[in-house]
C-alpha cells in the first residue's frame, strides 16, 4: 500500500492496480462532490450496506490506503478507524489547488440550497462550525471542515491525526520517488495513467448514475419517509390558514380561457429565468389558477412590483389589473372541490358530452374503483349494421361508424333486429343480456363504460320523455323518482335577489314576511320587520316570493321563460298575471317570476318588424313577439299567430337586393319611403319585397304595429333610401325654393326635376352619342345632375358624358330614345315587343299590297310615331298624343305608320273585303293584332270618349264629330262602313271644315278607303300625313 | 394537452408519457413498493393547475400540501382514488379529490 502510495502521491484519483478502482474515491477526489456524496452516504442508511461492501471489495483486492481512505470519507464508516475528515484532509492536502476545490463546493452549496436568500446563512454557519478547527490547522484545507460535519468523534480526531502523521511521511516520500524515477519508467507509467485515469472516469460515471439512481429510489419518497413525514409533519389544515405575512397572492386579470396556458408559460418562464438570472431570481413562489374564476390567474409573490416585472412580455396577461386577495378567501380560492360539483352516485343521473350519445340521458349504474370510469346505462342508438358498407366482390362488410350527425334514434336494443340484420356480431349471454359488436345489452339497455370526464354531472334536468324511455321497460315510471328529480332541478334555479318580498313557508317563523338581504346558493338571509331583530337565514325551500295585484313580473324559469305581465291575482303561491305578449292569463309559481321594470321581453332570435321564412315561399313580417308566440302578417295581408317552431328563419333584409317597380316604373327598394295611390293613402318604408307584394310599416298606423302588404304597382315611391343621401351635393337649392320656382317658371315644366327617387337613366343600357366613345354600348352606372358615368362594355372604363348625349336601350337592344323620351316614358325604353308589330305590319301590307308602310319603316317604328306610343301605353293614347305633343300634323304623320299598319287593309277588310262586318274588333285584329287590342278600346265609345282629346290635338278636325257623336262612330260599323268613310266621319261632324280636308283627302280615296287594296293609296299616307 | 395526467398521491402534472417514462418524480418509490403501475395512481381528470416554482416557501404549496415536492406542475384537484396497495401503506393519505373536508 505504501509503495504504490509513493510512486505517484500528486496523483490522486489515479490507483496503482488499475482493474480494480474505488467506486467514490475518484469522485470525491476529483469533482468536489464530495459534499453530495458524503451526505447520500451518511444519511441514508440504506446505503450503507451497499457501499459498504463496494469497500470491502477493494480492500479484498488490496486497495491502496488511499482508496480506502477516499471510499471511507464517502462512507463514514468508523470500522476501519478512519474518520472522513481524515481522508478528505489528506484529499485536500494531496490536491494543488485547495482554492478550485473550495469554489466547487460551494457552488454545491448553492445548487442544494434552493433559497438564494438562506446562502448567506447558510454559510455563515458552515464558518462558525468550522472556525475552531481552522484554527486548528490552517494550513489545510477549509473544504476538510466540511467533511468533518459528517462525524465529530474525538476518537476520530485522534486516529486523524496518527494518520496524518503517517501520511506526511508518504508524502515527502512520494514526492522524492516521483523525482527519482521520473526518467525511467515514465513511459510504461504514462500508460498506466493513462488507463486508470480512464478506467476512473467510467466508473466514477457509473458511481454517479448509481447514486443518483439509489437518491431518486430510496432518497425521496420511500413510504418509510412518507409516513414517517406525514406523521411528524402531519398539520391540520385549520393550522396553515395564511396570515398576510405568510401568504401574498395577487388574481391578475387574463384572457378568459388562456388561464392554462397562461400558468403553463409563467412556470417556464420562471424556470428560465432562474437559470439565467443566478442570484437574482425573482420573487415568485406560484402560480395558479382555477376553473370556476375564469380570466383571472393568480400569481404568489411578496412583492407586487416582481409581477409586472415577471410578466411583462407574455400575451394575453394584464398585469395592470390586479389585486390582492383577502388572506380570509385564499382557504375558498384553493378548496379542492367546486361547490357547484355533484358528486356522482349510483343511480344519478348524467349526460354524455361525445360520441354518438353526445347529449343523452344516462344513468349511472356502477362506478369505477378509482372514479374514474363509470358504467352507464344508456338507450341504445343501434342501426344493425343498415350503414355499414358491404364490399360486393368478398361479400364483407365493412362496419361504418355511426357519427354524431347521422346517428340512429335512440330505441332499446331490439335481438330480433340483431339476429336478422347482423348475426355475426351478436352473441346471447342469458334471455335479457345479449352482447352486441362488443357491446354489453340488458333488458335492451346499453350498460358501457364512459370516462367520467366525458360526463355532463351538474344540474342535470332530464325531461319526462327522456326519464319515460328509461323506465318504459317495465311499464311503470317512476314518478316519484322523477318529480324528485325535477323539483330538485328547480329548486336550484330558484333566484332570490336582494331586496325581493319573502314569505316563510315553514318553521317557527311560518307565515311571517320579510326581505330578502343577502342570497347565496341555498340559504337565503331574510330580515323579518315585525321581529325587529337581525336577518335569519332560511333554506331556499322554505321561503316563497310575495306579488301583489298590480305587480310587473317577469317569468324567470319554466315554460313561460321571458314572457312578462301585470298580476293579476294571487292565490297560494300561485300568481295568475296577464301576458303583455299575448294578453293571455297565465298562472305561475311564484318562486318562479320576478318583479321587473321592463315590460318588453322577447325572444332573442326574432323582433317585431323581423321578416320571417314560414316556408320556402311564404314569408311574413313579426308583428308582435313574444318568447315562443308569435303574431305575424303573411304576405297575403292574413294575421296569424305561431309558435316559434313554425318559423324556418329570419331574412336579412339588410342584404336583400331585392328590387321592384312602382306604378311610375321607378324603382323601389327596401327601406325606400313609398305611398299608396289608392284608398287610404297610407305612407311607409319598404320592409321587404316579394314579387307581387310588399311590406310596408307606417308609424301612423296603429293597426298589425303599423304593418301592410300592398302590390307594388299601387304605391309610388316618394324618397328613395341611396339617392336622397346621394343627391344633396349636386341638389339645385334654388329650385327646392318653391318662390323662385314659380317666379322662374311654371312648375310643371320642370317636370323632370321635380321627379324624385332615382333619375331614369340609372342602370340604362345606353349608346353614346357624342364625340370620343361615339357609337359605344355602356350602362349608366351613376347620374348627377346633367352627367352621367357610363361603364363601357368594350372596356373596362367609367366615362362622363351628358346624359342628353345618350340613347337609351333596353337591355335586348331594340331602338335607342333619348333621354328626354326616356323621362316621358318614364323610364322606359322601347321593348323589344314592338318590334314584331311592326314586323307583322308589313306582311299585312304585303297582302294588300300596301308599299307605303314597308317604305318607311323608319316612320314606323321609330319613337316619333304616335302609334309606338299607343302600343305601349294601351291605356294612354290620348295622353300619348299630347305627350306627343305634335298634335296635328306630325302626330297624324303618324298616320302614315298608321296606314302602314295596315290599319287600312284591315279597315278595308272590316268593310269589305274579309266581310268581318268591320267592327273595331276588325280593326284590332287587323292592325297589330296584341298591340291593337286598343282596337277594342275603339270599338268603346267610351274610350273613344277620349277623342275629345284628340280634337284637342288641334286641327284634326271636328271634336264634335269624334268626341260627340260617339254614337256614329262607335258604330265602328259606321266607319268601318263604307258608305263614305269621310262622309260618315264628317257626317258625324256638324263642321264639314276638317272633316271636308278630309273628306277631301280621302274622298279621292274614298273608295280606296273603303276598299282594302288601295291601301296603298290610303296608305300614301302623304295625303293623310300631308294633311 | 388531454393526454395530461395528474398524480393522485402528489398532485403533480406531467404527460402521459412523461409518467409512463419516468413515472412521478415525488412518489415513483411509493408506487414500486407497492408494486402497482405508475398509471393506476395518475388520473387524467384534474382540475385547479399550479405552476409550483418555489415549494419549500409557498404557503399555497403547503396548503395543498406538495411542499416537500418538486417544483413544477401541480394540480390542486385530482378525480379518482388510489389502489388499495398504495392506500393502505399510507394511513395519513388525504385524498385529493376533494372528498375529504376539514
Amino acid at each position: 500500500m505504501s509503495e504504490s502510495g509513493d510512486l505517484r502521491p500528486e496523483n490522486a484519483p489515479s490507483v496503482e492496480n488499475g482493474e480494480k478502482t474505488s467506486i467514490v474515491a475518484p469522485k470525491t477526489a476529483s469533482n468536489g462532490d464530495v459534499d453530495v456524496h458524503a451526505k447520500a452516504g451518511g444519511k441514508v442508511n440504506e446505503n450503507g450496506p451497499r457501499d459498504a461492501s463496494v469497500a470491502d471489495d477493494e480492500q479484498e483486492t488490496g486497495g491502496l490506503k488511499r482508496s480506502h481512505e477516499s471510499s471511507a470519507a464517502a462512507e463514514a464508516t468508523n470500522s476501519r478507524g478512519q474518520t472522513p475528515s481524515e481522508s478528505a484532509e489528506q484529499l485536500g492536502t494531496d490536491n494543488a489547488d485547495d482554492g478550485t476545490i473550495e469554489g466547487q463546493k460551494k457552488e454545491d452549496a448553492n445548487e442544494q440550497d434552493e433559497d438564494d436568500g438562506d446562502d448567506d446563512d447558510d454559510d455563515d454557519e458552515d464558518d462558525d462550525e468550522a472556525g475552531p478547527r481552522k484554527k486548528q490547522r490552517q494550513e489545510r484545507n477549509r473544504f476538510l471542515d466540511i467533511e468533518a460535519e459528517v462525524s465529530d468523534d474525538d476518537e476520530d480526531e485522534e486516529d486523524e491525526e496518527e494518520s496524518e502523521l503517517v501520511r506526511e511521511g508518504f508524502i515527502t516520500r512520494g514526492d522524492e520517488e516521483e523525482e527519482d524515477e521520473a526518467a525511467g519508467p515514465e513511459r510504461g507509467d504514462r500508460l498506466h495513467r493513462q488507463l486508470d485515469q480512464n478506467l476512473n472516469k467510467s466508473s466514477e460515471e457509473d458511481a454517479q448514475k448509481l447514486a443518483k439512481e439509489l437518491r431518486e429510489r430510496y432518497g425521496r419518497s420511500s413510504s418509510k419517509q412518507y409516513r414517517a413525514a406525514a406523521q411528524d409533519g402531519y398539520v391540520p389544515q385549520r393550522f396553515l390558514l395564511p396570515s398576510v405575512d405568510t401568504a401574498t397572492i395577487w388574481g391578475v386579470r387574463c384572457r378568459p380561457g388562456r388561464e392554462k396556458d397562461i400558468v403553463r408559460k409563467l412556470l417556464k418562464k420562471k424556470f428560465n429565468l432562474d437559470k439565467s438570472m443566478g442570484n437574482k431570481k425573482l420573487k415568485i413562489l406560484s402560480i395558479f389558477q382555477r376553473d370556476n374564476y375564469t380570466g383571472r390567474i393568480y400569481i404568489e409573490a411578496p412583492k407586487q412590483s416582481v409581477i409586472e416585472k415577471f410578466t411583462a412580455g407574455v400575451p394575453d396577461i394584464y398585469p395592470s389589473q390586479k389585486l390582492l386577495i383577502p388572506v380570509q378567501e385564499l382557504p375558498l380560492l384553493l378548496k379542492p372541490d367546486k361547490s357547484d360539483d355533484v358528486r356522482l352516485e349510483e343511480g344519478s343521473y348524467v349526460r354524455i358530452k361525445r360520441g354518438i350519445y353526445k347529449g343523452d340521458l344516462a344513468v349511472v349504474d356502477q362506478i369505477s374503483e378509482n372514479n374514474l370510469e363509470v358504467l352507464l346505462k344508456v338507450v341504445p342508438r343501434l342501426d344493425y349494421g343498415k350503414n355499414d358498407e358491404v364490399d360486393a366482390d368478398t361479400n364483407t362488410r365493412k362496419q361504418k361508424r355511426p357519427t354524431f350527425a347521422q346517428r340512429p334514434p335512440p330505441q332499446l336494443f331490439n335481438p330480433t333486429m340483431a339476429l336478422r340484420m347482423d348475426q355475426a356480431n351478436l352473441y346471447k349471454r342469458d334471455d335479457r343480456h345479449f352482447t352486441y359488436r362488443n357491446d354489453d345489452y340488458v333488458d335492451g339497455y346499453l350498460f358501457k363504460s364512459f370516462r367520467i370526464q366525458y360526463l355532463e354531472t351538474k344540474s342535470i334536468q332530464p325531461s319526462v320523455e327522456e326519464l319515460a324511455r328509461f323506465g318504459s321497460k317495465e311499464g311503470e315510471l317512476d314518478l316519484t323518482t322523477i318529480s324528485q328529480t325535477i323539483r330538485k332541478a328547480q329548486a336550484a334555479r330558484v333566484t332570490f335577489q336582494i331586496g325581493d318580498r319573502v314569505e316563510i313557508l315553514g318553521g317557527e317563523q311560518k307565515g311571517s314576511k320579510g326581505f330578502v338581504t343577502r342570497t347565496s346558493t341555498d340559504i337565503i338571509a331574510v330580515n323579518l320587520p315585525q321581529l325587529g331583530m337581525k336577518a335569519l337565514e332560511f333554506p331556499i325551500s322554505s321561503l316563497r316570493k310575495i306579488f301583489e295585484a298590480g305587480d310587473h313580473v317577469t317569468v324567470v324559469g319554466g315554460d313561460h321563460q321571458g314572457d312578462a305581465g301585470l298580476v293579476l291575482a294571487v292565490k297560494s303561491g300561485q300568481v295568475t298575471f296577464v301576458s303583455d305578449q299575448t294578453r293571455a292569463n297565465l298562472t305561475i309559481s311564484a318562486n318562479n317570476l320576478s318583479k321587473s321594470m321592463d315590460s318588453t321581453p322577447t325572444s332573442s332570435e326574432y323582433a317585431l318588424h323581423d321578416i320571417v321564412e314560414l316556408s320556402a315561399k311564404n314569408v311574413a313580417c313579426v308583428i308582435q313577439a313574444g318568447h315562443d308566440i308569435f303574431k305575424i302578417l303573411d304576405d297575403t295581408g292574413k294575421v296569424s299567430t305561431i309558435t316559434k317552431g313554425s318559423i324556418l328563419n329570419k331574412i336579412n333584409t339588410q342584404r336583400s337586393r331585392l328590387t321592384t317597380v312602382d306604378n311610375k316604373g321607378s324603382e323601389i327598394k327596401i327601406g325606400d319611403t313609398v305611398v299608396e295611390k289608392v284608398g287610404a293613402r297610407r305612407e311607409g318604408q319598404v320592409l321587404y319585397i316579394q314579387t307581387q307584394q310588399i311590406f310596408i310599416v307606417s308609424k301612423k298606423i296603429n293597426d298589425n304595429a303599423g304593418v301592410f302588404v300592398v302590390n307594388p304597382m299601387n304605391v309610388e315611391a316618394v324618397a328613395s333610401k341611396d339617392n336622397v343621401i346621394a343627391g344633396v351635393g349636386t341638389m339645385d337649392l334654388s329650385r327646392m325654393n318653391p318662390d323662385v320656382v314659380s317666379k322662374m317658371r311654371p312648375p310643371q315644366q320642370s317636370g323632370e326635376q321635380t321627379r324624385v327617387g332615382r333619375d331614369v337613366a340609372l342602370g340604362k343600357t345606353v349608346r353614346v352619342r357624342s364625340a370620343g366613345y361615339k357609337g359605344q354600348l355602356g350602362i349608366v352606372r351613376d347620374v348627377s345632375g346633367d352627367k352621367a358615368t357610363i361603364e363601357l362594355h368594350s372596356k373596362s372604363k367609367h366615362i362622363t358624358v351628358d346624359k342628353r348625349k345618350l340613347m337609351f336601350y333596353n337591355k335586348e337592344g331594340g331602338e335607342g330614345i333619348t333621354y328626354d323620351d326616356l323621362v316621358n316614358r318614364r323610364g322606359r325604353t322601347p321593348s323589344n315587343r314592338i318590334g314584331p308589330s311592326y314586323v307583322s305590319a308589313p306582311r299585312t301590307m304585303a297582302t294588300g299590297g300596301a308599299p307605303v308602310g314597308a317604305g318607311r319603316p323608319g316612320a314606323a317604328g321609330v319613337s316619333g310615331g304616335m302609334t309606338p306610343g299607343w302600343n305601349t301605353f294601351d291605356g294612354g293614347k290620348t295622353p300619348a298624343v299630347n305627350s306627343g305633343g305634335a298634335g296635328g300634323a306630325s302626330a297624324w304623320g303618324g298616320a302614315s305608320t298608321w296606314g302602314g299598319q295596315g290599319g287600312s287593309s284591315t279597315w278595308g277588310g272590316g268593310q269589305g273585303g274579309s266581310g268581318g262586318g268591320g267592327g273595331a274588333s276588325a280593326w284590332g285584329g287587323a292592325g297589330a293584332t296584341s298591340t291593337w287590342g286598343g282596337a277594342s278600346t275603339w270599338g268603346n265609345k267610351s274610350s273613344w270618349g277620349g277623342a275629345s282629346t284628340w280634337a284637342s290635338g288641334g286641327e284634326n278636325g271636328a271634336q264634335s264629330t269624334w268626341g260627340g257623336d260617339k254614337s256614329t262612330h262607335g258604330a265602328g260599323s259606321t266607319w268601318g262602313g263604307r258608305d263614305g268613310g269621310a262622309s260618315t266621319w264628317g257626317g258625324g261632324t256638324a263642321r264639314e271644315g276638317g272633316n271636308s280636308t278630309w273628306g277631301k283627302d280621302a274622298s279621292g280615296n274614298k273608295s280606296a278607303w273603303g276598299d282594302q287594296g288601295n291601301a296603298s293609296s290610303y296608305g300614301g299616307g302623304s295625303t293623310w300625313g300631308g294633311r | 394537452m388531454s393526454s395530461e395526467r395528474a398524480c393522485m398521491l402528489c398532485g403533480v402534472v406531467l404527460t402521459t408519457a412523461e409518467f409512463t417514462k419516468d413515472g412521478c418524480p415525488n412518489c415513483q418509490g411509493i408506487f414500486d413498493e407497492a408494486g402497482v403501475s405508475t398509471m393506476e395512481c395518475t388520473s387524467p381528470s384534474f382540475e385547479g393547475l399550479v405552476g409550483m416554482c418555489k415549494p419549500t416557501k409557498s404557503w399555497v404549496a403547503k396548503w395543498i400540501s406538495v411542499d416537500p415536492y418538486v417544483p413544477g406542475m401541480y394540480a390542486i384537484k385530482v378525480d379518482g382514488r388510489l389502489p388499495v396497495e398504495v392506500s393502505d401503506m399510507l394511513p395519513h393519505y388525504k385524498p385529493r379529490d376533494g372528498t375529504q373536508v376539514d
